[in-house]
């Protein structure tokens, strides 16, 4: 990405949303943001504090978030990087992809998906960091496998019990997933600034 | 209760299957009920109990059929 061209000037980050301004003007899944939001403040250990803390320190100190509310990726995964601005000082704004398709299309998934969310991270210079994508790569996998297993198990039984056995299995999972997303924003993260 | 006497689809914005589903349906002069998940928590619950990747589609007959011609669809579940 040239950073030097991006439609993501200084000015227009600032535009975005503050985490508190963006949750309280969306119009779907408001108790599932607060859920997850409750499970992420847990998954962001105090080690995990220090470690955004310096971070930040380091000069990551903005972070933006494209993301939709009907979403689970979105309202499992924007509660984990609320909740890491909040303890580490991170400068987070919330873009609504659908009405910024110019920021999304900087950072396709394969060059090809507009997934959500996606985290931009950027000094205070707002000089371009470093950006991650949706979901960590074994939360991906470890879908795969929870779907493939329901299918099995539900052979022949009607659609909404297949569903609702997916969704019982996946939904469990999100505290651990949030877990797992804190350490990939880490591992992210300490590659590019040595922290 | 009411019948249905037209196929009522769930969608939200930003969907290209949606997209893709309704501009057909436009072409060929089909009649139907469009519902935007994304716009109140009530149509999203009533989605939701339907499938889980709009577009979400309900027959007059009772069918319901997810997604469009392979499209990508956006997962709600």
């Amino acid at each position: 990405m040239a950073e030097k061209t991006s439609v993501v000037t200084p000015e227009r980050f600032g535009q975005g949303f503050t985490y508190p301004d963006y949750l309280a003007q969306i119009k779907v899944n408001q108790d599932r943001f607060a859920r997850y939001y409750e499970t992420a403040t847990e998954a962001v250990a105090d080690d995990d504090a220090s470690f955004f803390k310096a971070a930040v320190e380091k000069g990551c100190s903005r972070v933006l978030v494209l993301g939709e509310d009907w979403c689970p990726d979105v309202y499992r995964g924007m509660p984990v990087i609320g909740r890491i601005a909040e303890v580490s000082g991170m400068d987070m704004r919330v873009f609504p992809r659908d009405e910024h398709l110019d920021i999304m299309d900087e950072f396709l998934k394969n060059g090809e998906h507009r997934s959500i969310p996606t985290l931009v991270f950027y000094d205070a210079d707002h000089n371009y960091l470093c950006h991650w994508i949706e979901r960590p790569e074994s939360v991906t996998k470890e879908m795969g496998e929870i779907n493939a297993a329901v299918d099995a198990e539900t052979a022949g039984k009607d659609e909404a019990e297949v569903r609702n056995a997916r969704r019982d299995r996946v939904n469990a999972r999100f505290p651990d997933w949030q877990k797992e997303t804190v350490r990939d924003l880490r591992a992210l993260l300490s590659g590019k600034l040595g922290v | 209760m009411t019948t249905m006497s037209m196929p009522i689809v769930y969608t939200i914005q930003g969907c290209d299957a949606c997209v893709k589903l309704l501009d057909k349906w436009n072409a060929d002069g089909v009649e139907f009920e469009e519902r935007r998940a994304d716009l109140s928590q009530e149509v999203m619950d009533e989605a939701r109990s339907y499938g889980d990747v709009v577009p979400i589609i309900r027959y007059p007959d009772g069918r319901v059929e997810e997604g469009f011609e392979g499209g990508i669809g956006c997962f709600i579940g």
